[in-house]
């Protein structure tokens, strides 16, 4: 509209200055829609919300400001422009002239009319639309009332008559069902659905359809994609090397949380802070992997610290621009310039992101921390559920008090302590000799794996190692963990022990990576894993004899880092096990709630007829259970340092990580609805954006919906909702589909629902020049969109139409056809394209495998995951072109989609119609299908003459072309094929 | 841009994309689109802010910062104190990347071959360069270039979008948007990419550095493989030749022609020319890929790599093909000069394979007439330190990141040759006419008939340029 009206103005002001006459003849100005995008854009970079950019002291972002008295003269004076310095200044021929000569920024003519309009009406002063509460609005009484089916039509219908245009005609039904499917599914009908809403296309029939698509899985697989753009989702890290990272099971997520159309206010308090609901699930956790999807950079040379702060800036961003469609980005390095958005606003929201325990640096052993274990699959998922409730019944019956029992064995423990405090006095600690220390760089007989069963010492002798290639290692501290040197080795330590009697001993060890212990030449630990070291992760219990005993410690470090961790736990004697004795010498007041257990435990698998049996029937339920949780993955999320760990945050002056300025708690910007809360979490944060009282919250979701809908939204800048941002083309539907949506508790099914089920959404895209001129960008809604599908959604219709799809929903990421070399090329030859095989060819493209460096090569012009993107970009190049006519799927797809349509009809006019009219969901007109029967029998007979041509066509893919058809009839089918998913009408949604 | 214009621009673009006259007209469809309104998206009136100098751009990136102490910038002084700490009033407590971050000792290091003074203009270049050398009077050294970014991937991004964080539009994607598509069947912006022989390094190239960011996608480079099809998917499929394409074509087009009339939509229009640009790219590829037509004196010039597909060499010469033809911008990027532990060894191999290509296509254009018109800029993203980076009397020592200060040069396009700005005698910091990639931009866009600061894309809110907010156009660098 704005379009429109400023065309109006221009043309006015063409023939004539901006003489009182004219200016009156012009329909009246509005501020929100003619005058604030003026000062906006003109003059808030100097005199607006930043502070420190703003000049003269003077603000016209403001009312107070604009309106008040400064240095004998009045800014603005309501219905007197040759009074308001504003209009003198404007049009000012001296130095004195706003802006100023040398700006970039001026004014036309149009807008110092507009503005000298402004004033002369009143100067009507309004806060910017956006940053007050949807109003509540009736939806308002067209006079066609029959044309409207929902209130959605009435608004739209209002605004038609009221500038005279009638609505469009309805789609035909065909188009209409094409169109709602790939809207809510990404995939076309199949021809019986076709058949079925063409017989009876009544209202009844389409709501059917409506329940349908909404109840599909396809339907959470379709809406994911706006999400996995807005999240910026992938399945590497971006940067050096671009690691590949587990962030799959998130996006399994998104797709059953809008299956189950959990309600978008449930769904933000998840994405944002699952982790810190009350007793969060492991799913609530793993919803959180939305602010974990960012880039991360673990270059070498990298300052963690700027990586960490990088990652929370996008998080602060990402959350700005999906929740309130605002721009904080500009407000990193100063106040922004047009919203009312100061740096300090901006590092208060950052606040609520700046305590997890991220830490900026690279991957530690595969992982981005924080992370949590998920078991991806749903039935393990189910049987650990089952098993944990088995394992916690019987654990509680098998511990359950027995006052005889509880009395016996209290005797027995009284009985066993003195007699081991008798002992363990009598006991002198053994004595530790120095370390010895060989490392062995040779490479083993096949790689780090070999070189933990290969032995470069003789490792099972018992003799005291000698020689050059032993050193002393005083750098091994006990209790210490110990960090070494980068690279591929193993490495050998090697020390005596010494004691007066024989006993156990119990120790403590960790390392990277694998490692073995040997204690007088007898293997007694072996773990072949890959790790980084920490304290404790490895107990071993050494038998020691009088005397000298050998100690050998072997550690494989497989790359990177390597290191160890060693410390002596305890000594004792006797037949008791470690656990049961340090419980009994622990002071029964004192003791842990293990340590009661494991006395109790063993005290009872002695005493007690057939606890043994019931506790192995426990232990087998156990091993299960840990073999159940070794296939956890492990996926970012979010969460909390303790407390104590917290840290503060500051004003980064132009977002320098290094130059921190003065401190700012966690709180929501002040030109919104105030938080109340002190310390606020993210909790609170996701509570107040959608606790039905933020003014963009329930806006900027309808908004996103319309747009995934009609390809374009009731706000164009789907990003900005600011004072930049377009006006919305219908505001009050806007509204009202806002406070709809709060007030029908979030539900986003029941908001598709609604709009599918207008008639403003069931219009013909069909236009004519004249409508087309008077409104090129549909901004009235007087008739449908005709929009080229998104490249992913190309691709899975091509699939559809073949028939291979596979409908596998979920699991890890899978690679289709690509040409040889991509990945080796960008990343110099490191990382290696491995193309899947068989279902992994067909599955849809929300499936494909992610690098963010360089994205799936057939998915053209979509979002580049590296930051958050909400608005929809479609270009056409011939790339795109030569994408669809020539890439291995979309060729294999025309072979699937010909050998179909070869099978539904018995002549080759029928079997075109049938080919067309799947692809297009009408039939072809005869001049179409005679086009193409011709052109089909000139193929039929270019591929008998040259059955090498049909040969190396049918080869295309990894599906063997069917047996059945002749080869020339097949490959000329193929080609008609192509031609068909080529057409503009195949490659627009209608 | 008024956001009107910009709107008009938008709509002209997206339904007049590819209505070149040569397809339409071989198809026999005429009356497509309109005439009026090409000749607007090819002579764009708001394209050029004033008379441009340079109408093509050939940017050659060396990827890893080579080190402009031993190449460019003569310092006697490092020499004289080879080994000895550098002083603390000359470092004075900057930062450096995690890799000499924490080393003690900065002893300088001189250049490991002789510089020299070459041709008229006083230019130092050194013995490693000899071909550089050689044409030293056509280039114009900027000596003075500093950056802010310590790390590879951020400072390349901050050379070529103007931000050190992805997600800008690239030069060459500005400049598509500024001044519109360049030619038919070849894309107007393409970047190519190499690396040395001896693989010494592991930059990756970004498809970012030459990535459209918030631009339509149509801006966005194309890349030229060094392997396989050099345009993804150029190739018809097995088993359908050039001629059943065209038919297939001719079908598609009549056939979408067709529907046009019935539901009136221009963009059915575009897709109809998209499909005959494809047709155009596939004849018009593989003629530019077929060095069969170069005379052998040329390709000697290139060198014996320029035989090898995806070579540097290979691409320099690509890149003439390429602005002969009509693109516009073509980026080439070339990996191997991050030599922090191996600069007495690579850097002469790094020199070998560059230095030629590099002065035969800057001498290649000037014996064409193109240089007049064509900018060359040779460039890496930072210089590196005056000290030495590892233990002076080890093999395995080099220099470390250093953004304070580096040397890049330009030929032809308007550019003025001789040398401009200076730094301190350690050749540490900028001390005369510092120039930052900002400054470098605003002057390349100046040089192309742009204004920076009038070349703006309304994204969320705000006017965005390749300046952001800086950038000084540098007089003295143009002739």
């Amino acid at each position: 509209m704005r379009f429109a009206c400023a065309l109006a103005t221009t043309l006015s002001l063409a023939t004539s200055a901006a003489t009182a006459q004219v200016v009156a003849a012009r329909p009246e100005v509005s501020f929100a829609r003619d005058v604030l995008p003026i000062l906006s854009d003109r003059c808030f970079t100097c005199h607006g919300p930043d502070a420190a950019a703003r000049k003269a002291d003077l603000r016209l972002d403001e009312k107070g400001s604009v309106f008040a008295r400064r240095d004998g003269a009045s800014i603005v004076v309501a219905g007197k422009p040759e009074q308001s310095e504003l209009i003198h200044r404007i049009t000012a021929s001296d130095d004195d002239v706003m802006p100023p000569r040398d700006s970039k920024q001026q004014l036309s003519t149009a807008e110092i009319a507009t503005l000298h309009q402004w004033i002369a009406e009143g100067a009507e002063w309004t806060e910017h639309w956006a940053f007050a509460n949807p109003t509540t609005i009736t939806a308002p009484k067209a006079r066609q009332a029959t044309w409207a089916r929902n209130p959605i039509d009435s608004f739209v219908l209002r605004k038609l008559e009221s500038v005279g245009i009638p609505p469009g005609t309805a789609a035909a039904p065909a188009a209409l069902l094409r169109r709602v499917s790939l809207d809510l599914t990404g995939l076309p009908p199949t021809p019986a659905q076709l058949d079925a809403f063409v017989n009876d296309p009544s209202d009844a029939a389409y709501d059917r359809i409506i329940d349908n698509l909404l109840a599909s899985p396809h339907y959470g697989e379709r809406m994911a994609w706006p999400w996995l753009e807005a999240s910026r989702y992938a399945d590497t890290d971006g940067f050096q090397n671009d690691p590949t990272r587990t962030a799959w099971p998130w996006r399994d997520w998104l797709v059953r949380s809008l299956n189950d159309n959990v309600p978008f206010d449930q769904f933000t308090l998840q994405v944002l802070a699952g982790d810190q609901l009350p007793s969060a699930t492991k799913e609530q956790r793993l919803a959180t992997g939305f602010l974990r999807n960012n880039t991360h950079n673990g270059e070498g040379g990298r300052i963690p610290e700027e990586t960490r702060i990088e990652n929370i800036f996008d998080r602060t961003e990402t959350v700005g621009t999906v929740w309130m469609g605002m721009t904080f980005e500009c407000a990193r390095c100063h106040d922004h310039k047009y919203d009312p958005i100061s740096q300090s606003d901006y590092y208060s929201l950052f606040a609520f992101f700046n305590q997890t325990s991220e830490t900026g640096r690279g991957r530690s052993g595969g992982k981005l921390p924080p992370t949590m274990r998920y078991v991806h699959d749903k039935q393990d998922r189910a049987r650990l559920a089952a098993l944990t409730t088995q394992i916690d019944e019987r654990n509680k019956s098998q511990r359950r008090a027995n006052r005889e029992l509880d009395r016996a064995q209290t005797k027995w423990e009284t009985a066993q302590q003195q007699q081991l405090t008798k002992s363990i006095q009598s006991l002198q600690p053994a004595t530790l000799g120095p370390w010895l220390r060989s490392i062995r760089f040779e490479p083993g007989k096949g790689g780090p794996n070999s070189m933990f069963a290969e032995p470069f010492v003789s490792e099972t002798t018992s003799e005291i190692r000698k020689g050059p290639d032993w050193r002393p290692a005083p750098e091994l501290a006990e209790g210490e963990v110990i960090l070494f040197g980068e690279g591929i080795y193993t490495d050998y330590f090697y020390r005596t022990i010494t004691t007066a009697s024989p006993r156990r001993m119990r120790i403590s060890l960790g390392s990277d990576d694998a490692i073995k212990v040997w204690c007088n030449g007898k293997l007694t630990l072996q773990n072949n894993t890959r790790r980084g070291v920490k304290a404790d992760q490895e107990r071993a219990e050494l038998q020691l004899q009088k005397g000298d005993n050998y100690l050998l410690i072997k550690i494989i470090n497989t790359g990177g880092a390597g290191g160890m961790y060693f410390r002596r736990v305890g000594e004792t004697v006797g037949d008791l096990p470690f656990d049961v004795v340090r419980a009994l010498l622990a002071k029964a007041p004192e003791r842990t709630d293990a340590q009661r257990a494991s006395l109790q435990h063993y005290y009872r698998m002695e005493h007690v007829d057939g606890f043994a049996t019931r506790a192995q029937r426990l232990q087998t339920l156990r091993d299960e259970q840990s073999k159940l949780e070794r296939t956890a993955l492990e996926v970012s999320v979010m969460d909390d340092l303790p407390r104590a760990k917290r840290r503060a945050t500051h004003v980064l002056e132009r977002g320098d990580y290094q130059q921190q300025r003065n401190e700012v708690s966690a709180s929501t910007p002040s030109f919104l609805p105030p938080l109340n809360r002190e310390p606020a979490s993210r909790l609170d944060l996701a509570r107040w954006l959608v606790s039905g009282k933020h003014p963009l919250t329930a806006r900027v979701a309808v908004n996103r919906a319309w747009q995934t809908l009609f390809g374009r939204g009731l706000v164009a800048t789907t990003e900005d909702f600011g004072r930049q941002g377009d006006r919305p083309t219908h505001p009050e539907l806007l509204d009202w589909l806002a406070n709809r949506l709060v007030t029908e508790g979030w539900d986003l099914k029941s908001l598709h629902r609604l709009i599918v089920s207008s008639s403003t959404y069931r219009q013909s895209a069909a236009t004519n020049a004249a409508a087309f001129a008077t409104d090129p960008d549909n901004n009235l809604l007087a008739r449908s969109a005709r929009l080229r599908l998104p490249a992913w959604m190309l691709r899975d219709q091509a699939l559809a139409l073949s028939g291979q799809l596979a409908p596998t929903i979920g699991g890890a990421p899978v690679r289709p056809y690509q040409p040889d070399g991509i990945w080796a090329e960008a990343t110099f030859g490191t990382i290696r394209y491995q193309q899947g095989t068989g279902e992994d060819l067909y599955r849809r493209s929300l499936y494909v495998f992610w690098r963010r460096i360089i994205g799936p090569t057939m998915l053209f012009d979509t979002q580049s995951r590296q930051a958050c993107v909400v608005k929809r970009s479609i270009t056409n190049t011939p790339l795109h072109a030569l994408t669809t006519l020539n890439e291995t799927g979309f060729v294999e797809a025309a072979r699937g989609l010909a050998t179909r349509a070869w099978h539904a009809a018995q002549t080759p006019d029928d079997r075109i119609t049938w080919l067309f009219r799947a692809a297009t969901a009408r039939r072809p007109t005869n001049i179409e299908r005679q086009l193409l029967t011709s052109r089909l029998q000139q193929c039929i007979d270019h591929f008998t003459a040259d059955q090498k041509a049909a040969d190396s066509l049918l080869a295309v893919g990894d599906t063997k072309p069917d047996a059945t058809m002749q080869r020339e009839q097949l490959a000329a089918f193929t080609v008609i094929a192509s031609i068909v998913l080529n057409l503009d009408e195949v490659l627009t949604r209608p | 841009m008024n956001p009107l214009l910009q709107h008009a621009r938008d709509l002209t673009r997206r339904s007049l994309l590819g209505h070149g006259a040569t397809g339409l007209g071989a198809l026999g469809l005429t009356g497509i689109g309109s005439t009026a309104l090409e000749t607007l998206l090819r002579n764009d009136p708001t394209g050029c802010h004033h008379a441009p100098k340079a109408k093509r751009i050939i940017f050659l990136q060396q990827n890893g910062a080579p080190s402009h102490i031993d190449l460019f910038d003569d310092k006697p002084k490092l020499r004289e104190m080879h080994g000895q700490q550098i002083p603390n009033s000359v470092v004075g407590g900057r930062r450096f990347s995690t890799m000499t971050g924490g080393q003690s000792k900065r002893p300088c290091l001189g250049a490991i071959r002789p510089l020299r003074q070459r041709g008229q203009s006083g230019a130092t270049v050194s013995d490693l360069l000899p071909y550089t050398a050689a044409i030293a009077d056509d280039l114009c050294f900027i000596k003075s270039m500093h950056t802010t970014q310590v790390n590879h991937a951020p400072a390349i991004t901050f050379l070529m979008t103007g931000s050190e964080r992805p997600g800008r539009p690239s030069m060459g994607a500005w400049l598509s948007y500024g001044l519109g598509r360049s030619c038919d069947d070849l894309p107007t912006f393409v970047a190519m990419t190499s690396r040395d022989k001896e693989a010494s390094c592991g930059q990756i190239f970004y498809d970012y550095y030459w990535g459209s960011g918030f631009l339509p996608s149509v801006h966005q480079g194309v890349k030229f493989r060094g392997s396989g099809e050099p345009v993804l998917y150029l190739e018809n499929p097995p088993g359908i030749d050039a001629r059943l394409r065209r038919k297939m074509l001719d079908d598609l087009a009549a056939l979408n022609q067709q529907h046009a009339e019935r539901v009136q939509d221009p963009e059915i229009d575009t897709r109809i020319a998209q499909y005959e640009m494809a047709y155009q790219m596939q004849t018009s590829v593989p003629e530019l890929t077929d060095f069969s037509d170069e005379p052998e004196h040329v390709l000697a010039m290139y060198g014996p790599d320029v035989h090898r597909k995806g070579s540097y060499a290979y691409n320099c010469l690509m890149a003439r093909r390429l602005i002969e033809r009509g693109t516009r911008f073509v980026q080439v990027m070339h990996a191997g000069w991050d030599q922090h532990r191996n600069l007495y060894t690579q850097l002469e191999i790094q020199c070998r394979d560059t230095d030629a290509p590099s002065a035969a296509l800057v001498l290649d254009l000037q014996q064409r007439g193109l240089l007049d018109d064509t900018l060359v800029i040779w460039a890496g993203e930072f210089g590196r330190t005056p000290f030495l980076q590892g233990e002076i009397d080890k093999g395995n020592k080099g220099r470390d990141h250093h953004p304070y200060a580096f040397t890049l040069w330009m030929a032809g396009g308007g550019s003025k040759p001789g040398s401009y700005g200076a730094t301190d005698e350690f050749g540490f910091s900028v001390i005369e006419n510092p120039m930052t990639p900002h400054d470098l931009q605003a002057t390349v866009l100046h040089l192309m008939g742009l204004d920076h600061e009038r070349l703006t894309y309304r994204f969320q809110g705000r006017r965005y340029r390749l300046t952001d907010v800086h950038g000084q156009v540098v007089k003295a660098v143009m002739s």
